[in-house]
């Protein structure tokens, strides 16, 4: 099933900022991660990504630095900064309020 | 393989005229291109059907730019600063000109009104061309950042709106004034038919800015609306017999033109890289070069 635009672009920046919790990381391997959590139903627009991260460092979130792979291929590596999981925090926080209102109104059962 | 590089190249090129980003910015979705292509060639696509996905994938180039539009932050650039003040300080020395001139009984309101509206009008068109030529005249030795050409585009713009209402003001303004005092409302005098083409001018370009795509080519075209308001400043040089008509003025006129016509060929060369580590992409990233 795909996950409709507005959701998409709602959860576009606490997917990058959860994502760059986990350690560096580059645009492409960004867009690949995404689809591999969202088992290729979370279809981003790979292009729509890259105003998403320079949003995200203009605002103090992050900070990005350009560095050579292994294989001698030149990236722009983004991490994540203070203030960025400061924000994440906030965003974790939102999304459970979210999150548990739907699961009472469908009557999820927690285990 | 140089014919993939041939459509790398031509694909950048298509995305830097359309968005106007930078190189680091256009460096960055390159790579991106490049990893994607080889990926999807690994999975057994041809290289002309994974350039074509890889593309696709990364957008367009019009919705790319209204993207990164969306998100630039504007950042200070000196230029607008020092034309911001410009136009406060001349707005307010005008207005103190003139209620002088209207105290002393001089001149009636409503050719008070007039004299601010052009005035004023073209001063601010002449300062939209000024900064284009500085946008121009910087960008062969240092590309502008996106946050500052966020600013540019957006002074650019406030600043050609208020230049086309003050003159189209100042215009209809002075054809009341030329019914009262010379009894027809309009008479194709080069200076009423040169401010209209001011106007015309104006309205044109902002029409393209509020398009938002193609602005880093719309500004440098807004050079040659010095040389619009140019010769509707000296429109009386053209008048037979008038004392502003007699030469060499027309060949000072032309040769602003020209100068201005060059500025704008300026405005056609390439942007200075920005300093980064991701210059010359192409030949540090081959399309088929393994993880």
């Amino acid at each position: 099933m795909k996950i409709g635009k507005d959701l998409v672009a709602a959860s576009a920046v606490p997917l990058v900022l959860s994502i760059l919790e986990e350690g560096e990381s580059y645009g492409y391997a960004l867009i690949q991660r995404v689809r591999a959590l969202s088992q290729g139903d979370m279809e981003w627009t790979d292009g729509m990504l890259y105003p998403v991260l320079h949003r995200l460092e203009a605002q103090g979130y992050i900070r990005s630095r350009w560095s050579e792979s292994e294989a001698g291929r030149k990236r722009k590596y983004y991490a994540l900064k203070t203030g960025g999981r400061k924000a994440l925090a906030e965003q974790k926080e939102q999304w459970r309020i979210v999150l548990s209102a739907l699961n009472q109104l469908w009557g999820v059962q927690h285990a | 393989m140089p014919e993939m590089e041939q459509r790398i190249a031509q694909w950048r090129h298509n995305l830097g005229e359309t968005t106007g980003c930078n190189n680091e910015v256009l460096d960055e979705l390159e790579i991106h291109l490049r990893e994607e292509i080889q990926q999807l060639v690994r999975t057994g696509h041809t290289e002309e059907q994974a350039f074509a996905l890889a593309a696709s994938r990364l957008g367009s180039p019009r919705a790319l730019a209204r993207e990164f539009a969306k998100v630039a932050e504007p950042a200070d650039w000196l230029p607008v600063r020092i034309v911001r003040f410009a136009a406060i300080a001349l707005s307010a020395l005008l207005v103190g000109f003139l209620l002088l001139k209207y105290q002393e009984g001089r001149v009636d309101l409503l050719l008070t009104a007039h004299v601010y509206g052009i005035t004023l009008g073209y001063a601010l068109s002449l300062l939209v061309g000024s900064l284009a030529i500085c946008y121009v005249t910087t960008r062969p030795f240092r590309d502008l950042s996106a946050g500052q050409m966020q600013e540019l585009e957006r002074a650019v713009f406030r600043l050609t709106a208020t230049a086309a209402v003050l003159t189209l003001a100042g215009l209809l303004l002075g054809c009341v004034w030329a019914k009262d005092h010379l009894g027809r409302y309009w008479g194709w005098h080069p200076r009423e038919t040169w401010g209209a083409g001011v106007v015309v001018w104006d309205l044109a370009l902002l029409l393209l800015l509020a398009a938002r795509t193609w602005n880093h080519r719309v500004i440098p075209l807004t050079i040659l609306g010095n040389i619009v308001v140019a010769f509707a400043l000296l429109a009386d040089a053209f008048v037979p017999h008038h004392a502003y008509g007699t030469p060499p003025l027309p060949k000072v006129l032309m040769v602003f033109a020209l100068i201005h016509l060059f500025l704008f060929g300026v405005g056609f060369l390439p942007a200075r890289r920005r300093q980064h580590g991701g210059d010359r992409v192409a030949q540090t990233v081959p399309p088929q070069q393994p993880n």
